[in-house]
């Protein structure tokens, strides 16, 4: 797991919230094209260390790395543009702009953002409009929303709203989606299509880290399981492992189902 | 009579949203009440009067300069009084009550320079206007409407149509979900203080041309535009539109029965029966696009 350069780097990573140890020392490598799932009982730290990663909340101590470069505490907005996109348990779309909207606004610029080009007709300007808005509904129809595109976000269904976020997330190019909780309250078909997604987006080549309390999705997708308890990884491992080690069984249902 | 109102209805209105759209703008990127938007205002009349009555540029290249410098005042703001308390993770009290300290010391810097009597930047003898509908019109009142109403249009296709007009939308949506796909806040804060204190210091510009100036006239004004905001819908642009030409109307019809002294007693009336009755603004009862 060592071996080779990874994609991303986790060190040492603590936070602390006043007395309370919500990460504790957690170090992890995730290498490229892999699907990794952090697991973990409620309050385990698994959104912390997300949130860390991504830039909306600074680290205690530790350090995170990605293609080499030491990105800890750096906003979330420049974490963004190397490369890492997120999702959120409780989906954040833009509710009062349409789907296409949702799409564009995360897609990249070097010119056409700047105040100066965004009123002055510019041809690179518009060679990027054309090229994002094709990326956009490249991803539209990626994730099957291309129907939608007119739609106001808000007034889409639960699913819906998820395969959007995740559609936006691809939308900034990133090369690791750290996905919170993909799959929480979407009827079983949707799950059934966005693990599909998942796999198809690994087999393009895409790193993705996944927070999951499904473990069918988990033994589904995952190559690797990372658990979390208490806020130290407990875990480290094939899936098929994570589920027969005692000390992960213990984490979840406590020391007296040990013997049973 | 009746067509009078309502024309000055229109013209008082077209100023209120004006103010009310650039605090709008300013409000969905920073969530805080900016008062001192009433100081900016203001400053655009004297740096209008400035300009145009004591260093005698022409108006032509004046405007467009005390825009500028209205829109820098904005922006100084910002970075000098909100910046570092935002930096601090200071509450929105904290920050409203900044923002009356720094609208009391723009105000009181004005007056300190020019004094507090009251200044006038028309010039020449006042012209007859222009009759229509049994109403009068004169050219200043036209000039107003038609700038309001083109920078109004300017506004909702900068806001729709360009990136980072979609980029301040999507802030104002969700200012954490739009700084994880790569918008920098502070850059959209940057971009709002700058267009939202431009179109403070027009609107400025524009009633001096009307009335007289003195350095308390941006107290009124914010309050009007702070009014217009709340009843068309506090965060909503085209809410904000309709609040003020709602305002505006309200006000002049109202004295159309009762003496004209009680004209800002009528906006106010009108404020508290929305919070009363219905806090969320006209402009979400009329339109509902999804969500919130």
């Amino acid at each position: 797991m060592m071996e080779g350069k990874a994609l991303l780097s986790v060190r040492d990573l603590t936070k602390t919230f006043g007395g309370l140890m919500a990460v504790n020392c957690v170090s992890f490598d995730i290498e490229k094209g892999t699907i990794t799932a952090l697991i973990g009982p409620n309050g385990a730290g698994k959104t912390t260390v997300i949130n860390i990663i991504s830039g909306l909340l600074r680290a205690t101590g530790g350090k995170v790395v990605f293609k080499g470069r030491d990105i800890t505490n750096l906003p979330p907005y420049r974490i963004s543009h190397l490369g890492i996109a997120r999702t959120f348990q409780n989906i954040r779309v833009f509710p009062q702009m349409t789907v296409l909207e949702n799409m564009l606004v995360a897609t990249k610029y070097r010119k056409g953002e700047t105040l100066l080009y965004s009123v002055i007709p510019d041809r690179d300007v518009k060679v990027e409009d054309e090229q994002n808005l094709k990326k956009a509904l490249h991803y539209l129809e990626f994730v099957g929303l291309m129907d939608k595109k007119d739609e106001f976000a808000g007034n889409l269904s639960h699913g819906q709203r998820r395969l959007l976020e995740l559609a936006r997330a691809l939308a900034t190019d990133a090369d690791l989606l750290l996905l919170d909780e993909p799959t929480a309250g979407v009827t079983p078909r949707t799950r059934k299509k966005l693990l599909q997604l998942f796999t198809r987006l690994k087999n393009s080549g895409k790193t993705i880290m996944i927070i999951e309390h499904n473990m069918k999705v988990v033994r589904a997708v995952s190559d690797r399981v990372i658990v979390l308890s208490n806020g130290q990884k407990i875990f480290d491992g094939p899936p098929d492992k994570a589920f027969k080690d005692s000390r992960v069984i213990e984490a979840y249902l406590g020391t007296k189902w040990r013997y049973m | 009579m009746l067509n009078q109102l309502l024309l000055n209805g229109i013209i008082a209105g077209s100023i209120y949203a004006l103010i009310a759209i650039g605090f709008t703008i300013i409000y969905r990127t920073v969530r805080f009440f900016h008062l001192a938007h009433g100081a900016v205002y203001t400053a655009g009349a004297y740096a209008a009067y400035t300009l145009i009555k004591l260093l005698k540029v022409s108006p032509i290249l004046a405007v467009p300069i005390a825009v500028l410098l209205s829109a820098l005042l904005g922006v100084v703001i910002d970075l000098l009084v909100y910046r570092p308390l935002r930096k601090e993770g200071a509450s929105d009290l904290v920050l409203l009550l900044a923002s009356f300290g720094a609208f009391i010391f723009v105000q009181n810097l004005i007056q300190l320079i020019y004094g507090a009597q009251i200044l006038t930047l028309r010039s020449g003898e006042v012209k007859e206007g222009h009759h229509i509908f049994g109403a009068v019109i004169t050219d200043v009142q036209i000039l107003i409407l038609l700038v309001s109403l083109f920078l109004m249009l300017v506004l909702w296709l900068f806001i729709h149509k360009t990136k980072i007009g979609k980029a301040m939308r999507a802030v104002a949506d969700d200012p954490l979900g739009a700084s994880v796909v790569g918008i920098d806040p502070e850059r959209i804060i940057f971009v709002a203080f700058l267009v939202g204190s431009a179109l403070a210091g027009i609107a400025g510009m524009l009633i001096s041309l009307e009335t007289n100036i003195e350095p308390t006239m941006g107290f009124t004004a914010i309050l009007k535009g702070m009014i217009a905001a709340i009843i068309g819908g506090i965060g909503s642009i085209p809410g904000s539109v309709f609040g003020g030409f709602f305002l505006g109307l309200a006000e002049n019809l109202g004295i159309w029965k009762i003496p004209s002294g009680w004209k800002d007693a009528i906006s106010f009336v009108i404020l508290i029966i929305f919070l009363l009755f219905r806090p969320s603004g006209i402009w979400s009862a009329l339109y509902d696009r999804g969500g919130k």
